[in-house]
């Protein structure tokens, strides 16, 4: 049975991932709280934490709120910084089987460009995912992902300063994920992957006050797989169609095999699992075995027959 | 950290809204320290409502047998309310730092307000069973919300402040803790932060380095340091709750 995924093939660092199912930014740390509980060794690739030029602090308390089938967080990109990520976790990460993929966010064009030169060369270090999903300083706050330029720009300062596979990380909030897809795609990106979180807020009813803390949170969990799904289903079209050397990656309320492979059917070439691994954090082994079992079952040889097979 | 599947042994309903539940899980029963803590699915296997999972101090141990003291308070805790006899619950833990008593104690005072109680029992047990006086305050604002002393190892004092005033003057932590402070090697809280910061005002005794410790409790969403939803400002810096905690020096505690 084959399960291999290859990212920016042709590339002098393509990225061949053992199989489709990695974990999101932001809901596996560094790999090194869940590595062996998760059994990291069998998954295709992990992604860090969002990771920024300098240390952050993060946002005020609560950072989070349960809310129906998911969790609403604004933590507000808590990280060591680049250098002390480079420096603590890249020499372990070079150790590993599983290719770790790191997760960056910048205020400007050129920190998004020089987390990427920082990343160049070092060991252990796979690929670069640019969450796109932060306010841009630059343009008075307004985030990135939410316009297809400043996501041409950023991808097109990421592709110069990096010889590694490059993921776009796209932004929900447009309603539409096609055109910021296209712009990452025709400014050089690898693969794009969605869904970043979607804006939600409760209210603290005690308080009068919105709820996290920080006044916005982003939904996550299973509450937005349906949602989710349909924006990974427009985007593989539109990339099928105008792009198709970029890859899709799926992420949004995954639990089960049967979410991931909704997914893949839907087009994307691999899977990210987030919030679930909060629930449980074997659910990437849990993924793979069904998935495994799914092909079995269907007599399917290679995954690569199931990718885009709901697709028109 | 481990994840478990433990057979529910027991489920004993105490009143209404405060379970005793009784696990058979011989290897959490092993590992867990006092002040340690571990997640537990609330939801089917394969429902996803309620999500998280909610934290629980270990109570006490008996044998291969680890108990939760349950109190209802949500969706999370009722559905684990409704569990019986036979059923598998899904369980991760040991999780945290647990209390870190100084070496060569003979007295420990444990103090509580309300259900933190629960933070203390399974050292309360396990102090005592070292030989250790150990001593128990708790507050509640009615009476039939204190600890079932039952639960107690007999070796244990308990002594129950009641800061509803009904029978006679009103007593709180902050007007009795001072005698009992002076007899103490080392004092435990399971006290909300304000109550903390208050007490470590009013009793000079509690600013002493290393005779105090505090449990801080919030909701929790992945309990091993991963989300990084609980980062605790605190007088050396950012500590995770989750992690780091949820047993920390009061001297560093920090106003909220
Ligand atoms: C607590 C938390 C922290 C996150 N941090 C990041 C991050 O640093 N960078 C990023 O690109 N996405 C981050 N995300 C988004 C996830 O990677 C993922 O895109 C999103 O949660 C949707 O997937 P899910 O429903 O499986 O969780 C975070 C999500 C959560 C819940």
């Amino acid at each position: 049975m084959r399960l291999t995924v290859e990212l920016a093939a042709g590339r002098k660092s393509s990225l061949l991932l053992r199989n489709p199912v990695m974990l999101a930014a932001g809901t596996c740390g560094y790999g090194l709280e869940y590595a062996r509980i998760a059994e990291i060794e069998r998954l295709g690739a992990i992604v860090s934490k969002g990771t920024t030029l300098r240390p952050r602090r993060g946002n005020a308390q609560p950072r989070t709120r349960e809310v129906a089938a998911g969790l609403l967080n604004a933590i507000g990109l808590q990280n060591p910084g680049i250098e002390t990520v480079i420096r603590r976790y890249a020499p372990i990460w070079s150790t590993w089987q599983t290719p770790v993929i790191v997760n960056i966010a910048g205020e400007t064009v050129e920190e998004f460009a020089e987390l990427a030169q920082r990343l160049e060369g070092v060991p252990g270090v796979a690929g670069i995912e640019v969450n796109v999903s932060c306010p841009n300083v630059r343009a008075g706050g307004r985030v990135f992902g939410e316009s297809p330029e400043a996501v041409a720009a950023v991808t097109a300062a990421v592709r110069q300063s990096t010889t590694l596979p490059v993921i776009v990380k796209l932004s929900p909030n447009t309603g539409d994920a096609r055109p910021t897809a296209l712009a990452a795609a025709e400014a050089g990106a690898d693969a794009v992957s969605l869904i970043n979180t979607l804006t939600g807020m409760d209210i603290d009813l005690e308080a009068r006050r919105p709820l996290p803390a920080h006044g916005t949170g982003g939904l996550s969990g299973p509450a937005i797989r349906p949602l989710a799904l349909r924006m990974v289903y427009e985007v593989a079209c539109e990339l099928r169609e105008r792009q198709p050397g970029v890859a899709v990656i799926g992420i949004g309320g995954i639990t089960s095999a049967s979410d991931a492979l909704a997914f893949i059917m839907a087009g994307a070439v691999a899977v990210q699992i987030g919030t679930a691994n909060f629930v449980n954090p074997r659910t990437g082994v849990l993924v793979l075995e069904g998935i495994e079992a799914f092909m079995r079952a269907h007599g399917i040889e290679n995954i690569a027959e199931l990718v885009g097979a709901a697709l028109p | 950290m481990r994840l478990y599947r433990a057979t529910l042994a027991e489920n004993r309903m105490l009143r209404q809204g405060l379970h005793l539940l009784e696990l058979e899980a011989p290897a959490l029963a092993q590992a867990v320290r006092p002040g340690q803590y571990c997640m537990v699915r609330c939801a089917e296997e394969g429902s996803f409502d309620p999500l998280l999972r909610r934290p629980f101090f270990v109570h006490s141990i008996e044998g291969e047998r680890c108990r939760i003291l349950l109190q209802v308070r949500g969706r999370g805790t009722a559905w684990l309310a409704r569990r019986s006899t036979g059923e598998k619950l899904d369980l991760l833990g040991p999780l945290g730092q647990g209390w870190r008593l100084p070496p060569r104690l003979s007295t420990l005072l444990l103090v509580a307000e309300g259900f933190g109680v629960v933070t203390l029992a399974l050292l309360a047990q396990r102090a005592s069973e070292q030989g250790l006086a150990v001593t128990l305050v708790q507050e509640v604002t009615q009476l039939p919300e204190g600890y079932p002393a039952a639960l107690l190892p007999e070796e244990v004092e308990y002594h129950l402040v009641t800061s509803d005033g009904g029978a006679g003057q009103q007593r709180t932590l902050l007007t009795v803790l001072g005698d009992y402070l002076s007899w103490a090697d080392a004092v435990c809280l399971g006290v909300s932060r304000e109550t903390a910061l208050q007490l470590r005002r009013r009793f000079e005794r509690l600013r002493r380095p290393g005779f105090a410790q505090v449990a801080v409790l919030q909701p929790l969403v992945c309990g091993t340091g991963t989300c990084l939803a609980c980062a605790l400002e605190t007088s050396r810096g950012p500590r995770l709750i989750c992690q780091e905690g949820p047993i920390f020096d009061l001297q560093i505690l920090m106003q909220g």
